[in-house]
């Protein structure tokens, strides 16, 4: 099971973070916490992700609003980072042949 | 960090505080793991400007620096973790449109790809479907453990109820078709993909598809043997303790763990003997005498292995 962080936890965990902040991040939905019965619980990588937020508004000094969009690019360039490794994965393990013909049809695009 | 930490940060020791302001964010815009996530250097890097920006940052830290009072090696920062440590484990809540989505008939794989990307020319009539919409759930371990119909908001979806398939695994992501993101040009909605963390559970716990109990037993049951009442999954059932029963014994109930093919999962039940809470005079007694007339020393094979 991953471990999980309740709201102060969070904010323990985070010295740069205040309440309002994080709250207007979740608003956002930048920050999304599992909802529970005990208010919003974060896991590991949320908590990773506002690490992030807190280096880009405060080291980077962007604006709220611009480090949401730099993080929304991020999740983007991962998304086709997975995808690119998928298929590289799936390529090699294919027969020399296959992979043959694949390296002759790249090289023609 | 053994380096001076001017030169880390490309500078000399005339340089002002607003000179190693700048050269720390030039240095964190390409050194930062995150913004930096096929650098495998990156991490070292972004720890050793880091280190030597939080030095100088402070002219108090900067003047005893200078001075030769303090060495560039200061404190060690807490470890921390990246978001790009993340970003690719399943059900990140956080990642948008993956190409390869679950559910997709192998041959149609670079076509859904390419629909995802949206990157199909874009000629007259051109329809797409909506992208798939990330959200994550938290369920209770028997909800999970059993199956459950869970009633939740979806953003813009308003209230639905999902369905947890019996035996639903941390991580596993549920698609629920046609509740994502709007098409375009009269194309189909979206997906939503909901990613389960479930709840640990104070008595359960899940091993592949086996559930792991401890079971407190009493002297007498472990002495004596029994019939007594073991949680599982679906409620309770009886146990029957052999006579002689020590702590740490696995007793199996087959076939009352996770439902699952081909079988279902086992709940494996490890006794725990727990004395009374008041040991009481005739308890007392009889063991003493008890003692005198049984020696046994459970202890003797270990304490051989212990000494070779």
């Amino acid at each position: 099971m991953t471990q999980r962080f309740s709201q102060d936890a969070a904010l323990a965990a985070l010295p740069r973070l205040t309440r309002t902040r994080l709250t207007a991040f979740i608003a956002e939905d930048v920050i999304r916490p599992t909802p529970s019965d005990t208010g919003p619980v974060f896991a590991h990588i949320d908590i990773a992700r506002l690490h992030l937020l807190c280096d880009l508004t405060d080291t980077l000094e962007l604006d709220d609003e611009a480090a949401s969009l730099v993080i929304a690019l991020i999740d983007q360039l991962h998304s086709a980072r997975a995808d690119l490794m998928t298929l590289l994965r799936a390529i090699d393990a294919q027969p020399h042949d296959i992979r043959t013909q694949l390296g002759a049809a790249i090289a023609r695009l | 960090m053994t380096q001076d930490p001017y030169a880390t940060l490309g500078l000399t020791k005339t340089a002002t505080a607003a000179d190693i302001k700048k050269a720390y964010r030039k240095l964190v815009r390409t050194s930062h793991p995150d913004l930096n996530p096929d650098d495998a250097r990156a991490e070292a890097r972004f720890k050793a400007i880091s280190a030597a920006h939080d030095l100088l940052k402070d002219p108090e830290t900067r003047a005893k620096f200078d001075a030769g009072e303090i060495d560039a090696t200061g404190a060690d920062r807490p470890p921390r973790q990246y978001y790009r440590d993340y970003a690719d484990t399943p059900g990140n809540a956080y990642q948008q449109g993956r190409g390869f989505a679950p559910g997709v008939d192998p041959g149609d794989i670079f076509a859904e790809m390419l629909r995802q990307r949206g990157r199909q020319s874009g000629g007259p009539g051109f329809a797409a479907q909506g992208q798939d919409e990330r959200f994550s759930l938290e369920v209770g371990f028997l909800d999970a453990a059993r199956g459950a119909d869970v009633p939740v908001t979806l953003p813009g979806q308003g209230s639905l109820t999902v369905k947890i398939p019996p035996g639903a695994q941390d991580g596993q992501t549920l698609r629920l078709r046609g509740k994502g993101g709007q098409g375009f040009g009269g194309g189909p909605v979206g997906d939503a993909l909901i990613a389960l963390s479930v709840r640990p559970h104070p008595v359960f716990q899940r091993v592949g598809d086996d559930i792991l109990v401890t079971l407190p037993i009493t002297i007498d049951e472990a002495v004596l043997g029994g019939k007594i009442a073991a949680p599982t999954i679906d409620g309770p059932v009886s146990l029957t303790i052999p006579a002689g029963a020590s702590t740490g014994r696995v007793l199996r109930l087959r076939g009352r763990g996770i439902a699952a093919k081909p079988a279902r999962g086992d709940q494996l039940v490890t006794l725990s003997i727990v004395t009374p809470p008041m040991i009481d005079d005739s308890l007392r007694d009889f063991l003493t005498e008890w003692r005198k007339t049984h020696p046994h020393d459970p202890r003797i094979t270990l304490l051989n292995e212990a000494a070779t």
